[in-house]
């Protein structure tokens, strides 16, 4: 048999392997992040040069050679437009995600862990916040920085690549920390946590050294699954126009919903960014699904 | 009691008979069982070979570890293993064979003819259901001549039947409202309802106290004694199989290694795993001396050892031992087959 | 049970008057009417009486006293845009909105449900691989974009390859062809199609994974073996012994999402122009138009809270465990 022990992480990798969209997808997935960081590696225009031809200004043209995706009304390459817009739009869903978990379960595990005012104090600000509509609220912060300056000093300039992380991530946590304080209630009370007190552990101590750990493979899960999201949702929040605005940088949400009204004519300028999310997203939940099945708590015994 | 109607849409092979068996008639079966599940690591050989016959109105205690396919063996006659599992050999109750067959004929025998009861009270019960409820539905799956109301008097003639106070009230609480014990005899009056002639009793006490333990048994007893049930009686604990076998089988590894009555076992056994197992026993150990467990742990069912499971830990063992199976022989007890080359060797030791 | 009622209904009026609050402050951060009212051509003096006029220059707190007990005894006030009452088109709004919410509940929760269950019974058959493919698919699809997409096939698309001058579907705004007067059912239902359509395509996916993990769940636990060791037939099984137990968390998480449509379906409304309260909310967002605003946010989180608390009450119901609290 396996000369290696069976250690959980290694019994997790292996029924991760199996999964064979995941894998796939993992690996889509990192051609397309690779191709995004290392742009210039794989378009030699910027994405805000106007491309002349002899002068004339190259818009609307169709997808060729040279231009892979063709080129939009203000004659920039699409492609190039799309490699770096990957970049932004795959940082604010992996910066969103890190963010929001790490946030959320920070709260999560303090206010499971000690209960009593703490919790119901914390649960009723998620409480408040989870009845506001998703959208309302993301839109209503969104503009925050246009009139207050603390706002700009801490989210940027409204509609900023910042700013919407921000008011994207700020609504993220929130089930993160409900689901993790739900894991520590139930753990609170096994074994190992009163072992570990017996022991003198102090607090701080047995909530990130034991309890955290035993939350890793739903954090992970969370984690992977919120990346989607948040790409999700600035794709959402730039089709009502509250997303990060082009005059900053593209992204594949504005991208996308610049061409909306173009869809009839010159349908490349919408499927290009369209297909990068549908297909990013699709292989982060893929792997996320890969990661569910490899991770169950129950199946972490042979 | 009252006997079933005959079934119209029986199948052809062996019509199951309307009339209770008469005392010594086998009433199950079953030849040369093989039950293998597929895993993702590999196939499962859970159960490799088993032969086991029960009579009417008899008791058979089957003993075993975990993993000796003890509990497999009766999922699989009631076809209610997961669809991983493939079962060959040949199951027959009362002549009609049970293995191949479609859920809609199992459907007829379960609960009706063949009934079994759990280990585990609070998850084998429904928790949104009440008690009550749970119990109407197993006696009018068989009886469409019963309406709910007649349905629910006799559910209430069953919960005082095993012993719970108050049924009239009972049967309309639910399952979390019982405690451990009471489930468990909600449990056993919802397998009796309809006066099946076998009741499979899987690990029916291993999730209870002792002292409900004692109870749960001695309700099984009076069950089985005024209704001529036979009865399979599945465990891991030798005390139990004292308390309420007539015969014994016992398992190792998804084979049989013994099978005698229950005075045989206990005082001639002939296989050295039923000797280990008794010799583990703590109270045959006296005072102040040691616990004498088996050395060494059951084996993987993904890999099982070769020719006799059970050599690898075995102090008599052998090199033909790990060659091929040793065949079940009588040695010298009537009715007392044992699976091992040196049964004889091992009677003279144990006679001594 | 009553004592549990009255005690949740209790704690939802804070909750709402907070999160109004909270809106309220955020509103007045955002936004300012004035700035928005110089579109008017209108001198500086008018602009400060236009202020004053409104109340704008008092403390924040004072002002929501103001419109909170004005909302309360029923008085919404009138649009600063429109000069108009504002309650007869918010009330069109959100009727708007729940039409095509419950009209698209209906479908896709019936539709994601039984998606759900057949392939959690027929694990990994055609039908589930199928069903979690296309369920995968829809997850990753921008919702907006799966509009656009069903506006050029039903639009342009259908035109040219069918010779037709007019779309097969209707997709641009209202609720009613331009043509039609008074109350028409059928130019109704076309107009409600293809929003339904667009919203259904998450919300099939969602509700049909969630059902797929929570029957997965119920069809592997314990009594379900005892179920059938009782001889009753597989159909009864499934139904009336696991799909029974898989309902509890759907019931509570169906509430949710439903509380969610009186402010939610924002995306849907904007890409067909329907008149819903999202597309109300936009529009008095850009104006500033603060009476429009307020008791819009009102009824929302009021809908929010109201079926969270009916999400908590069917848990109650549909789980004997959890009666007692």
């Amino acid at each position: 048999m396996g000369e290696k022990p069976l250690t959980p992480s290694r019994l997790a990798w292996r029924r991760y392997r199996r999964h064979k969209l995941a894998m796939l997808s993992t690996l889509v997935l990192l051609i397309i992040a690779f191709m995004c960081v290392f742009a210039p590696l794989f378009t030699k225009y910027h994405p805000d040069t106007q491309i002349r031809v002899n002068g004339v200004l190259q818009t609307f043209q169709h997808p060729q050679s040279g231009h892979l995706f063709g080129t939009n009304d203000k004659a920039r390459d699409m492609w190039a437009n799309v490699l770096y817009g990957g970049r932004i739009s795959l940082e604010v869903g992996v910066v969103v995600a890190l963010l929001s978990t790490f946030v959320g379960t920070v709260v999560g595990v303090f206010a499971g862990f000690y209960g009593g005012w703490l919790d119901n104090l914390l649960m009723r600000f998620t409480d408040l916040f989870l009845a506001i509509p998703f959208l309302i609220g993301a839109i209503l912060l969104s503009q925050l920085p246009t009139t207050q300056s603390w706002a700009r000093t801490i989210m940027g300039p409204a509609q900023s690549v910042r700013a919407v992380i921000f008011v994207i991530g700020i609504f993220f946590w929130m089930p993160v920390a409900r689901i993790i304080r739900g894991l520590v209630l139930s753990l609170k009370e096994k074994e190992f946590v009163e072992a570990a007190r017996a022991a003198g552990a102090s607090d701080f101590r047995i909530m990130f050294r034991h309890l955290v750990p035993n939350c890793t493979g739903q954090i992970i899960i969370n984690t992977t699954l919120a990346v989607a999201a948040a790409i999700l949702t600035e794709s959402a929040l730039s089709f009502l126009g509250f997303g990060v605005e082009a005059i900053f940088t593209p992204t594949w949400g504005n991208l996308l919903s610049n061409s909306q009204d173009l869809l009839d004519s010159y349908p490349y300028l919408v499927w290009a960014p369209g297909l990068a999310i549908v297909i990013t997203v699709l292989c982060v939940n893929f792997i996320g699904d890969g990661l569910r099945d490899a991770l169950d708590p129950k199946q972490l015994s042979v | 009691m009252t006997s079933d109607p005959v079934n119209v849409d029986m199948v052809p092979d062996g019509a199951t008979p309307d009339a209770r068996p008469v005392a010594g008639e086998s009433v199950l079966e079953i030849r040369d069982l093989h039950v293998t599940f597929k895993t993702e690591d590999g196939p499962v050989f859970a159960v490799r070979g088993i032969d086991l016959d029960v009579a009417a109105g008899e008791v058979l205690g089957i003993v075993g570890e975990s993993g000796s396919g003890k509990s497999v063996t009766m999922l699989a006659v009631l076809g209610l293993l997961p669809k991983t599992a493939t079962v060959t050999g040949s199951a027959k109750f009362r002549g009609e064979e049970l293995l191949g067959r479609k859920p809609k004929d199992l459907q007829r025998i379960r609960g009706a003819h063949i009934a079994m009861i759990f280990q585990d009270p609070l998850t084998a019960l429904n928790p949104v259901h009440k008690v009550g409820k749970q119990i109407t539905e197993a006696i009018r799956a068989h009886r469409s001549d019963m309406n709910e109301n007649e349905a629910e008097v006799r559910a209430i003639e069953l919960l005082d039947l095993v012993g719970i106070p108050r049924p009239e009230v009972r049967v309309r609480q639910y399952p979390h409202e019982f405690s451990g014990g009471m489930r468990q005899r909600a449990m056993i009056a919802m397998m009796i309802a309809n006066d099946p002639d076998v009741l499979i009793a899987d690990e029916p006490t291993t999730a209870l106290d002792v002292t409900i333990q004692a109870q749960i048994l001695e309700l099984l007893k009076s069950i089985q004694e005024r209704t001529n049930t036979a009865v399979v009686f599945i465990t891991h604990d030798l005390g139990v199989i004292a308390r309420v076998a007539d015969r014994v089988q016992v398992m190792y590894a998804g084979r049989v290694a013994e099978n005698a009555s229950v005075d045989d076992t206990f005082h001639r056994s002939r296989h050295p795993y039923t000797g280990g197992l008794l010799a583990s026993l703590p109270s045959l150990a006296g005072p102040g001396q040691r616990l004498k467990p088996i050395v060494g742990s059951p084996p993987s069912m993904l890999f099982p050892p070769s020719g006799c499971a059970f050599h690898p830990r075995c102090p008599l063992a052998e090199e033909i031992c790990s060659g091929e199976q040793p065949p079940l022989r009588q040695i010298d007890r009537p009715k007392h087959v044992t699976a091992c080359y040196f049964a004889e060797k091992l009677a003279k030791e144990v006679d001594a | 049970m009553f004592r549990f009622i009255v005690r949740r209904v209790f704690w939802a009026l804070p909750v709402l008057i907070a999160g109004s609050f909270v809106l309220f402050v955020a509103l007045h951060l955002t936004t300012d009417p004035v700035k928005a009212a110089i579109h008017h051509n209108v001198s500086t003096e008018a602009l400060i009486k236009f202020k004053h006029d409104l109340g704008l220059d008092k403390p924040l707190l004072e002002q929501y006293w103001v419109f909170l007990t004005h909302f309360f005894r029923g008085d919404f006030g009138t649009s600063y845009t429109s000069q108009a009452p504002v309650w007869p088109p918010l009330r069109t709004a959100l009727v708007n909105s729940l039409v095509l919410g419950a009209f698209a509940a209906l479908f896709y929760i019936v539709v994601g449900v039984a998606v759900g269950v057949i392939s959690a019974v027929k694990q990994y058959s055609w039908f589930d691989n199928a069903a979690t493919g296309l369920s995968f698919f829809g997850l990753a699809m921008p919702p907006f974009f799966f509009g656009l997409v069903t506006i050029v096939l039903v639009g342009t698309f259908y035109e040219t390859h069918f010779h037709s001058s007019t779309p097969l579907l209707p997709f641009i705004g209202g609720i009613y062809s331009p043509t039609t007067t008074g109350f028409n059912l059928v130019d109704r239902m076309k107009h409600l199609i293809l929003p339904a359509l667009t919203l259904s395509v998450q919300e099939v996916a969602v509700y049909s994974r969630y059902m797929r993990t929570g029957m997965l769940e119920t069809l592997n636990a314990d009594y379900m073996r005892t179920a059938r060791a009782k001889g009753i037939s597989e159909r009864r099984v499934i139904w009336h012994h696991a799909f029974r137990n898989a309902l509890i968390p759907l019931a509570t998480f169906s509430a949710i999402d439903i509380g969610a449509v009186a402010g939610g379906l924002i995306i849907t409304e904007q890409i067909f122009g329907y008149p819903g309260m999202g597309f109300y909310f936009l529009d008095a967002f850009h104006n500033a138009d603060y009476p429009s605003l307020l008791p819009w946010m009102m009824i929302v989180i009021a809908f929010v809270v109201a079926f969270n608390l009916l999400a908590d009450l069917s848990y109650a119901w549909l789980d004997p465990r959890i009666r007692v609290d």
